[in-house]
């Protein structure tokens, strides 16, 4: 695992001494830098974008599309950092999600299976892949990076082995789940709000959270400690899982309609908006608010840019220029302060 | 005490100053070493002392002093620039060994003794053949039991140790004489590797070098080195030759003030039994049977691989491969079946030698280190109660005496002794019943040891049964009511009342062991393996 814990520990340089430590009452410069410097930044963007373009980017449609049409990466980030957070990565999500969203389409559609019995049938699914990751990284040992990026392109492949070609016609009470409006905003938004909302309650008001952060950190030290260790794996690995279904019902709901394609591109992301996630609000460690902000953020910039006459391509070179650009700014920082 | 130091210093250090933020680390300076002298740096844990032979490896920049004399380095009468940078230092012969032992475990003997200095031939190919070679006489030389081609992570924590300072010595010029830094390179060897350790540093003074040995033990300064400097505060309070020393003009140095009796009177308690091994067995120990009543300290020790330092991890349920029953008061355990966390709900604690890897994170706060054990206390009705932690371990910092007692301060940033104090906080509040210390005292100052002492003395006499695994025969001798003795896994000795002293346990320790010293031992420090290999 010392791929993700040279990673967080990078970043966890940004508190390298009693400088940053949190102390109440006192107000440090170097502290908000560090953990408010991602938000100052999506803030700064949407400035500048709407200053650029202030009839297109600065109308209330295009937030609403900003907000509502990512939150499948919201999801899917939250559900990245539970296994992060122990020090376990996912990388099945992403086939995952697209062998669910296959199999949602053509149980719905072409077997007119219901879809209560549909949504059982896949979240069954995602506890097998689950259980089946856990088992193979907990118990044989073997390392999660390898396993389940080894899982995520056999399921990728299995999606298109269910169909080959989209399906369209998926159920309306779906649909309405996630494009009903609140606000002008999608539902999908809501529900990777009420996710991060559980996410951050965990981590910040739960032993379990707690627990969860140590293992990551150290196992041995967790281990001695009376954590149960392999159990917090095991079921972050399951947990991640399970959101992975939850986002393929979402883009199901949200597309009306079931591709192999569609969640290609929801390898890397959910991996970008978590570690950059990191560099903010509570530096050092995966947070569900600095994930939340992450995602907005790399949305934000693409959207913009998009709007500013940058086509497709865009999106990938900012989602990886980004990322690289905030880990070394937060270590440039973090070494700054320590001298 | 200062004395002046010697007329043609090797290497001459003036004025050094070092501050972090506003505080004031390291105040003027100076240290003289001439050729062929063991030098000895004395302080508490955070004193300054680290910080110095930062500045000296190139690690930190001193101070520039707005006015007045800036800091000078004179080595062999040659003025060198400040800052020195590590590869500055390096080329001009300056090679440190640091405290953690940089061994890569994974990595050959030979890779790690000659890495970044492999001799190469044609088309620039290792010379592997010539590098084994060479590399086999140095390990036969300073008496490293181990093949040139075998990774390291096989090599007993002596051999470890000597490994390192084999590095280092490598790092010094044949031709002039250089200076070795070592930090605390004894700080995890039991009796017979500080032997082996000393007997490579006098023959590194033999060759005219000079030896700059940062220790927290006396006995050490007394049987190595030639002159001492203490530092206390940031500044020198004693330089002296050491044999013109007495031991309690140092501590008085050190402290700054009369350290009193280091270990707190002993009352001997009987009560009822709370812990019994039986026929306890694990990698290195086989057969071990065991108890220890409520209220008494027991001490377990031999050297280095006799298998005391593996018991803690067998009782507490966290190594593999045990074996034998484990009864807590009065309940039978299978060695095997047992966890920690299992260990942990019948009311044991275990506090790991190991503190970077096994105790605490550094990158956590004190408060979140302190409290894992005992987090369900704060958590009420659904929301963890993060003032209320903050206060208790606040008021446990200030009873272990742990400076500064501010919890939110990363774990890392306290020193070592102040590090050890607040584990100690962390079991001590689980109010355990079984209380199991794996070298509590390691690398820890003189005042904070005291400190710990008597804790231990507190808990015991408050009915907690404490187990002392230890290499330190001295305080065993003064601590404990009883003190078993190990060899070769096995219990060969129990000394009690007028019997128990340290020579006694020395002797035991040690007998049949002269014709091998520190053989070679295939478990490392006793920590167990949970972690994954890629």
């Amino acid at each position: 695992m010392s791929g993700q814990n040279d990673g967080i520990s990078e970043s966890g340089q940004a508190e390298p001494s009693a400088s940053v430590a949190r102390r109440p009452g006192r107000l440090d410069v170097g502290e908000i830098a560090s953990r408010y410097g991602l938000p100052i930044a999506w803030l700064l963007l949407i400035l500048g974008f709407s200053i650029a373009s202030p009839d297109i980017f600065l109308s209330r449609a295009n937030f609403a599309n900003i907000f509502g049409s990512q939150a499948i990466l919201v999801v899917m980030t939250m559900g990245m950092i539970v296994p992060l957070t122990v020090g376990e990565f996912d990388l099945s999500m992403a086939g995952l999600v697209s062998t669910c969203l296959m199999l949602i389409g053509v149980l719905n559609v072409n077997y007119a299976w219901p879809i209560g019995a549909v949504l059982a049938a896949v979240f069954l699914l995602a506890l097998v892949v689950g259980a089946l990751n856990a088992f193979i990284v907990v118990r044989i040992g073997v390392n999660s990076l390898v396993v389940t990026l080894g899982m995520g392109t056999l399921l990728m492949g299995a999606a298109y082995g269910i169909s080959g070609v989209g399906i369209i016609g998926i159920s309306e009470s779906l649909t309405a789940i996630a494009r009903t409006r609140l606000f002008g905003i999608q539902m999908a938004f809501y529900f990777g709000l009420l996710l991060t909302l559980i996410w951050w309650y965990v981590q910040r008001f739960t032993p379990l959270g707690r627990n969860m952060h140590f293992t990551g950190a150290s196992p041995q030290v967790a281990r001695l400690s009376g954590i149960d260790v392999d159990r917090l794996r095991a079921g972050s690995l399951i947990a991640s899982s399970l959101t992975g279904a939850f986002a393929a019902m979402l883009l199901a709901g949200v597309l009306g309609s079931a591709d192999p394609n569609a969640a290609n591109g929801y390898l890397l992301p959910p991996f970008a908006a978590a570690f950059l996630g990191a560099t903010a609000i509570t530096p050092g460690r995966f947070n569900p608010w600095g994930a939340f902000i992450a995602v907005y953020f790399l949305v934000t910039g693409i959207v913009g840019l998009q709007i500013l006459g940058l086509s497709g391509w865009i999106e990938q070179v900012f989602y990886g220029g980004a990322l690289v650009l905030a880990v070394t700014l937060s270590r440039i920082a973090a070494d700054r302060l320590k001298s | 005490m200062i004395v002046a130091g010697p007329a043609d210093p090797v290497i001459a250090l003036r004025g050094v100053s070092k501050s972090f933020g506003t505080r004031k680390v390291l105040d003027r300076v100076d240290l003289d070493v001439a050729r062929g002298e063991v030098h000895a740096l004395l302080g508490q844990n955070g004193s300054g002392k680290s910080t110095l032979i930062k500045i000296l490896s190139g690690i930190y920049e001193p101070d520039r002093n707005e006015s007045g004399a800036q800091p000078s380095l004179l080595l062999r009468g040659e003025r060198l620039e400040l800052p020195l940078d590590p590869t500055r230092a390096a080329a001009a012969g300056i090679t440190s060994v640091h405290q953690d032992l940089p061994i890569v475990g994974s990595a050959s003997i030979l890779e790690n003794l000659r890495i970044g200095r492999f001799r190469t031939g044609r088309g620039w190919r290792i010379d592997w053949a010539g590098e084994r070679r060479r590399a086999a006489a140095a390990l036969q030389q300073f008496g490293i039991s181990g093949e040139p081609d075998q990774p390291a992570q096989g090599l007993a924590e002596a051999d470890r140790a000597m490994l390192a300072i084999l590095r280092g010595l490598q790092g010094l010029p044949a031709d002039r004489p250089g200076v070795l830094i070592l930090d605390e390179p004894t700080a995890h060897l039991p009796r017979d590797g500080v032997d082996r350790v000393f007997a490579a540093i006098r023959q590194v003074a033999e060759r005219g070098h000079c030896v700059i040995l940062v220790t927290h033990r006396l006995d050490e300064v007394f049987a190595i080195s030639d002159r001492t400097s203490v530092i206390r505060d940031g500044r020198i309070s004693h330089v002296a030759d050491t044999a013109r020393t007495a031991e309690r003009e140092l501590v008085h140095a050190i402290l700054g003030f009369e350290l009193g009796d280091l270990y707190p009177d002993h009352q001997e308690r009987t009560g009822d039994v709370v812990l019994r091994a039986e026929a306890l067995s694990g990698q290195r120990v086989s057969d071990l049977s065991f108890s220890v009543q409520r209220g008494e300290i027991v001490g377990l020790t031999g050297l280095l691989g006799a298998g005391h330092e593996e018991v803690p991890y067998l009782l507490f349920g966290a190594r593999s491969g045990a074996a034998g029953k484990v009864i807590v008061g009065g309940r039978t355990q299978d060695a095997a079946r047992l966890s920690p966390r299992e260990a942990m709900r019948l009311g044991m604690a275990l506090l790991p030698a190991d503190r970077r890897e096994a105790s605490g994170v550094g990158a956590a706060t004190v408060r979140e280190n302190v409290s894992l054990p005992v987090l369900d206390r704060f958590f009420v009705s659904g929301f963890l109660r993060r003032s209320r932690e903050r206060s208790e371990v606040q008021r446990l910092l200030q009873a272990f005496q742990v400076r500064p007692p501010e919890p939110e301060l990363l774990l890392s940033s306290l020193s070592g002794g102040n590090q050890q104090k607040a584990l100690l906080a962390k079991w001590f509040q689980t109010r355990p019943d079984i209380l199991l210390l794996h070298e509590p005292t390691h690398g820890v100052d003189i005042g904070s040891r005291r400190t710990i002492f008597r804790l231990i003395e507190e808990a015991a006499a408050a009915g907690t049964a404490v187990v002392l695994f230890s290499a330190e025969y001295a305080d065993l001798a003064n601590l404990c009511s009883r003190v078993l003795v190990m060899r070769h896994g096995r219990k060969v000795a129990e000394l009690s009342g007028s019997g128990l002293s340290e020579e006694r346990i020395l002797a035991l320790s040690m007998m049949n062991e002269q014709a091998s010293p520190g053989g070679r031992i295939g478990i490392g420090h006793g920590e167990p393996a949970t972690e994954m290999t890629p």
